[in-house]
């Protein structure tokens, strides 16, 4: 299964110091994929697989952390270790606060690297399969009719079928029908797992972490 | 009697064809002649000749037609009708005037020569069918057609030839004798050819008509012979008139050219002797001294310097003056005995101090030479007079000089004297003079010689070719020397003299001790080399980051290289092959780092290397590789556009970097505040007449012509954490390369640096 092998983007305008990295991903057995610009990260069109960026702070164009901020804004949520051969504190502060998984700086040991890698690509990985089961479960509450969505809602919100009946003015008989059939489309075992679910789906946009 | 309508046989009187045949000739030649003496004529005398020739050659066509006639010989007798010869002769004559018109013009065009020759021809042959109308004789004639048009054409083409000649032969002064007689030839040939051919024309039949032998004549042979002698007497006398006339003109004009050429030579002279006397007077005017003639004691000529010494405004003031009146009273008597013994015995007096009074009454000392010569014949004495004043004011004011020198040296100026007698080579110093050399006057031997060995050996040889040059006839010395004192210590002297070439020939000089000036100097130059490169170190201090990331850029790849490769080499098996590529891409990658520190090593080295052959583009690299970090960060694009055919220069690469670095710095400031458009930064090299121009241009906010003016000076700078150095060492370093290095304003913005620097000649390293 090559499409889920996590991959390691690396955005670094030092060809020298990109090619190093790419040969050391490369021994430690991940996929890795050089750009010389954030242009050309930008341009690629990128495979849905856990995936992380190894992002040079300064490079001619868009910076690194241009590059972060464009990202943020677009809403693509990828794990970014930054490096850097002329890092000082403030930048490094502003990475972090966006949300960087590393701030190295140059020359740095490999282990560092790696071991910020593994953990960007372990967290992209449950945000990619996050991501995958509210997929999920949004078609499956898409498939749900109206009436049925209102009643879910509703019951997720804690009102009792009784209740339900009458502020939209069906029967009680009625309220049951639609709900059965939306816990058994939402393949919800119980209540409990509804509720569960519709919460999962009334946060989608909310950071992993 | 003859048969009726028989041709009748013909014949010729040989003789009597040579004579008409000279007649032709003869008239001619006379008509030829005398075409000469109208073209040179005028008025009534041009008539005379004109129709005289007219006649002539009239005349001789005629006579040479009958003459012929009397040669042609028949069997019958044939008389003449004499109005019909008088009608001949005047046709002759008319056609001859004809032709001598055409020949007496000045210009005669082929189309003219044609149709005289047409006419001239035309008329020979009309006199000759004419005059055969005159014959009576009992036969008939009849002619051949084409024979007859053969002799018309002979008579026009002889004619036109005779014609073209003549053109030639107007000028008199210009014909030759052969020419004319060539000319002559062609018209007889032109009139005896056609009359013979003409002849040959016609046959006789014989008639029984009888024959109308009313108002003609016979011709006899001696009425044949007087014709032809009397004709050619008349020639003859016509071309001797010709010649008197002729050679009376020639005379005429020799005298002319006799008196023209006397007259310019008169001239010339005339010129030659107001010329010289121009020179003279010249001379005399500009002469720097005083020229006095006097005569009979009355002053009789004064040049205008002698105006200007009497205080005068114009000659007339002083001519005809006593010449006592100007001379001071106390010289008087002894002025009066030398004029005397001048007149004696001929003989100038030497120049003798005097004194003159002036027109208003001043004294002025002179110097006067005379000598005896000649005014207008009367004996008179010539008086050289110089102002003696200037010479006594130069020695005054040497005088005051070596006043003012005395004070001077006590007032503390350390100025020494020197006075070097040139035969005698001695010197006499001054007490100061002893002090610079540290010598005194039992360790100096006085000779310049012992002075110039205490001179420093560097400067040795300057000082030497100076004194050379005043040995070799210079009038000013100057030179700069230290002096190696007996004690060791050293003396800075810079040393001027003056050559006094009156009298006998010596130096005056003086030497200033300037080793205080000379420290000084040293101190600042040191002073600046200090700044120079604490600047170098400031603006390394800029550029660490910069350096800090240089290195680490490849020290990372280095680093993360050899992680690479243990990495593969720990996993079973090992990888080498990947391995290899990590460890060689590593190698690589720590030699450029090697680079980096090389560079910025050479950057803060203070002493600087020598000058080498140096390719401008390599150092531009160089330099661009060490503020790429700073571009990088301001957003700068950088284009370089190196000229193939650019020189190689002769330069320091350290010193160069450097400028390209301050010069990039600067550009990297100045688009600082750059926002609405691209921050550019073109490096350019071309070829130049001095080597090689190199132009920085930047798209920032330009530099305004105050700022040009200053830009270059020290301390001067538009930011706030400049320290103004940055353009002042990068223009002494340019002017160490012997080049130039000024600033202009970029289109549409942006200044431009530029540069020259010179091109290394031949190898030098």
């Amino acid at each position: 299964m090559t499409e889920m092998l996590p991959l390691v983007c690396i955005v670094d305008d030092d060809t020298s110091v990109r090619d190093a990295l790419r040969r050391l991903i490369r021994s430690v057995g991940l996929r890795a994929e050089v750009f010389g610009s954030a242009q050309e990260f930008l341009q690629w069109s990128r495979p849905d697989v856990p995936t992380c960026l190894i992002l040079d702070v300064r490079m001619p164009g868009i910076s690194g952390l241009d590059l972060q901020r464009q990202l943020s804004d677009a809403d693509i949520q990828l794990p970014i270790i930054f490096v850097t051969a002329h890092g000082d504190i403030p930048m490094s502060v502003r990475a972090m606060k966006m949300g960087a998984v590393e701030f190295l700086t140059k020359p740095f040991r490999d282990q560092e690297l790696l071991d910020a890698i593994q953990f960007a690509v372990e967290r992209d990985r449950v945000r990619h399969l996050r991501q995958a089961e509210v997929t999920s479960l949004r078609e499956r509450f898409e498939s749900l009719t109206p009436r049925e969505r209102e009643v879910v809602e509703m019951v997720a919100s804690g009102m009792l079928n009784k209740q339900i009946a009458a502020r939209i003015g069906i029967t009680l008989n009625t309220v049951k029908v639609h709900r059965s059939r939306a816990m058994e489309k939402m393949q919800a075992q119980s209540l409990a797992d509804l509720i569960k679910i519709v919460e999962k789906l009334q946060t989608p946009a909310r950071k992993v972490s | 009697m003859l048969q009726a309508n028989t041709t009748l046989p013909v014949s010729y009187d040989d003789l009597q064809v040579a004579l008409s045949a000279l007649i032709a000739v003869s008239g001619s030649y006379a008509a030829l002649d005398l075409a000469g003496r109208v073209t040179a004529a005028k008025g009534w005398p041009r008539f005379a000749w004109f129709t005289g020739g007219a006649v002539a050659m009239g005349i001789g066509i005629w006579s040479m037609h009958f003459t012929a006639m009397l040669a042609f010989r028949l069997p019958i007798p044939v008389a003449y009708h004499w109005p019909t010869v008088v009608r001949v002769l005047l046709i002759g004559v008319l056609s001859s005037a004809f032709a001598l018109q055409v020949a007496s013009r000045d210009k005669m065009g082929w189309a003219r020569a044609v149709t005289s020759g047409l006419i001239l021809g035309a008329g020979i042959a009309a006199l000759h069918y004419v005059g055969m109308t005159a014959m009576r004789l009992g036969a008939v004639m009849e002619f051949n057609h084409a024979t007859v048009a053969l002799s018309v054409v002979f008579a026009i083409v002889f004619s036109l030839a005779a014609l073209l000649f003549a053109f030639d032969l107007r000028e008199v002064t210009r014909g030759t004798p052969f020419r004319k007689l060539v000319s002559s030839l062609a018209m007889g040939a032109a009139i005896s050819v056609m009359h013979y051919t003409g002849m040959a024309s016609a046959r006789f039949v014989a008639s029984n008509k009888p024959v109308d032998f009313t108002r003609s004549v016979s011709i006899s042979d001696l009425g044949a012979l007087g014709i032809g002698a009397v004709t050619l007497m008349l020639l003859g006398l016509t071309v001797f008139l010709s010649f008197l006339s002729r050679q009376q003109d020639a005379r005429a004009q020799d005298l002319e050219r006799a008196v023209l050429q006397r007259t310019s030579q008169l001239t010339a002279l005339n010129e030659d002797l107001s010329a010289s006397e121009e020179r003279f007077r010249r001379l005399v005017d500009a002469l720097p001294d005083a020229i006095i003639v006097h005569s009979n004691d009355r002053i009789v000529f004064v040049n205008p310097f002698g105006i200007r010494l009497l205080g005068a405004q114009n000659a007339q003031q002083i001519i005809g003056k006593n010449i006592s009146e100007i001379i001071h009273p106390d010289y008087r008597a002894t002025i009066k005995s030398r004029i005397l013994r001048n007149y004696e015995t001929g003989a100038g007096s030497p120049a003798m101090e005097s004194t003159i009074i002036s027109l208003d009454g001043s004294t002025v000392d002179i110097e006067a030479t005379a000598i005896p010569i000649t005014w207008e014949g009367s004996p008179a004495i010539e008086v050289v007079i110089r102002d003696a004043r200037e010479r006594k004011k130069v020695e005054q004011t040497a005088q005051e000089w070596q006043r003012r020198m005395e004070l001077a040296e006590r007032a503390g100026l350390s100025i020494g004297l020197w006075d070097w007698d040139l035969n005698t080579n001695k010197v006499v110093w001054s007490e100061e003079a002893y002090r610079q050399f540290g010598l005194t006057k039992e360790t100096f031997s006085g000779r310049v010689e012992d002075a110039v060995a205490w001179i420093h050996p560097g400067d040795r040889a300057t000082v030497e070719e100076a004194i050379r040059r005043v040995l070799a006839g210079g009038r000013e010395y100057s030179s700069q020397y230290r002096v190696v004192r007996p004690d060791g210590t050293i003396c800075w002297i810079d040393a001027y003299g003056v050559v006094a070439r009156e009298g006998p020939p010596r130096m005056l000089g003086i030497g200033i001790d300037i080793t205080n000036l000379k420290k000084t100097e040293q101190s600042l130059k040191e002073s600046k080399i200090e700044m120079a490169h604490m600047v170098r170190i400031a603006i390394a201090g800029e550029l660490t980051a910069s350096i800090a990331h240089e290195i680490n850029q490849p020290l990372t790849a280095v680093v993360t290289d050899v992680s690479a490769s243990l990495r593969w080499l720990g996993q079973h098996p090992p990888n080498l092959e990947e391995a290899r590529t990590a460890l060689t891409m590593a190698i690589r990658e720590a030699n450029r780092a090697s680079d980096v520190i090389g560079r910025i090593r050479a950057l803060l080295r203070k002493t600087p290397p020598p000058m080498r052959q140096l390719d401008i583009g390599e150092v531009v690299d160089d330099v661009l590789a060490l503020a790429r970090e700073e571009l990088v960060t301001h957003g700068v694009t950088v284009t370089c556009e190196f000229a193939a055919d650019v020189p190689r220069v002769l330069g320091d690469r350290i010193q160069l970097q450097q400028l390209f670095l301050n010069l990039i710095m600067n550009a990297i400031d100045a688009m600082g505040s750059v926002i609405d458009r691209s921050r550019r930064l073109l490096i350019k090299s071309s070829r130049h007449p001095e080597g090689v121009l190199v132009q920085v241009h930047d798209s920032g906010e330009g530099v305004s012509p105050e700022q040009a003016d200053q830009i270059f000076e020290p301390f001067f700078t538009t930011k706030a954490q400049g320290i103004g150095m940055g353009l002042a060492i990068s223009h002494s370093i340019v002017e160490a390369h012997g080049g130039r290095l000024w600033v202009s304003s970029g289109s549409p913005h942006g200044a431009i640096f530029q540069f020259t620097l010179q091109k290394s000649e031949g190898r030098y390293d």
